[in-house]
């Protein structure tokens, strides 16, 4: 119970700080002379980036027990012999793993549902979409829509690797 | 609104969209064990409606510019609401998951997301002229 509420208050506080961190972006951005387009895909992909270094880090550090969704993914079987790499640990004391995973939730429920969440934002981007196209700005459209998508993407991507040196062993 | 008001008002409406999201996310996903990522779907698409439901019902568009002067006190939690609602960061992340899993799926969520987010905002637009 006491954790459960830890994990919520934990959430509250990462999408509070999330969503103060890209409201004062989009000005800082914006005041740089970026369009209201380039700012959000920018706030947008920094996050997925972070989503990336926070995903890997918390999953190959504090899933020891193997239960990682990382551990299933065929495209990374050749990494799994790599050192940093969490394996199935069957000496892994109860306790140890109980512990593990209660950090791993709080972390995950601040960094990851948090901020990483409250710092990127779908419902803009949606907004923008539907505002390109009722302009008729075709080309912003498709840069807007699948650009973001597709470097979001890459970010989770490039934030795993540069996490990879991090991972607690 | 002075700059101190619009600061809480931020926070407060990413900490309760982020909290709802949570809050959904435990309820469908880890209960009833409802795939993560059509959860995340349905709640990007519950904040697309709520952001189309609001830029419909104002005289302007609101632009996340920072000059919220013009911004009314529930018009900036409405919009950091739908902000800490929805997020991008995890549906990349269930995009790569899912890439290396279920290439069908990961179609379906990739773009039935960003077409399904974009009606979304459309339907929310055309309800609030009905109505306002």
């Amino acid at each position: 119970m006491w954790h459960q509420l830890i994990c919520l208050f934990a959430v509250a506080v990462g999408g509070g700080l999330g969503g103060l961190v890209r409201w004062g972006s989009m000005y800082v951005l914006q005041n740089l002379g970026f369009s209201e387009m380039v700012a959000l895909m920018a706030i947008n992909i920094a996050g997925c980036f972070f989503i990336g270094i926070a995903f890997l880090w918390l999953e190959c550090s504090l899933r020891r027990d193997g239960s990682s969704r990382l551990s299933q993914i065929s495209v990374t079987a050749k990494l799994i012999n790599r050192d940093w790499w969490p394996k199935g640990d069957p000496t892994l004391p109860l306790a140890l793993s109980t512990r593990l995973e209660m950090m791993y939730r709080v972390l995950a429920a601040l960094l990851i549902t948090g901020f990483c969440g409250g710092l990127t934002t779908f419902s803009t981007y949606s907004l923008l979409t539907a505002r390109f196209a009722s302009n008729h700005d075709w080309s912003s459209w498709g840069i807007h829509l699948l650009g973001t998508a597709v470097l979001g993407y890459l970010a989770v991507w490039l934030g795993m690797l540069c996490a990879r040196p991090f991972v607690l062993r | 609104m002075t700059e101190s008001e619009t600061i809480i008002f931020v926070i407060l409406g990413g900490a309760l969209g982020s909290v709802a999201r949570y809050l959904t996310q435990a309820l469908f996903s880890q209960q009833r064990k409802i795939p993560g990522w059509v959860v995340i779907g349905g709640v990007n698409f519950a904040g697309c409606l709520l952001i189309g439901l609001l830029t419909g019902s104002l005289e302007e568009l609101p632009h996340m510019n920072g000059d919220v002067g013009a911004l009314s006190g529930g018009t900036i939690l409405w919009v950091s609401f739908c902000g800490g609602l929805t997020t991008f960061s995890t549906f990349s992340l269930d995009n790569f998951l899912l890439m290396h899993h279920h290439r069908g799926q990961f179609a379906l969520n990739f773009f039935g997301s960003l077409v399904g987010g974009w009606g979304m905002v459309l339907i929310g637009l055309l309800v609030a002229q009905e109505i306002f």
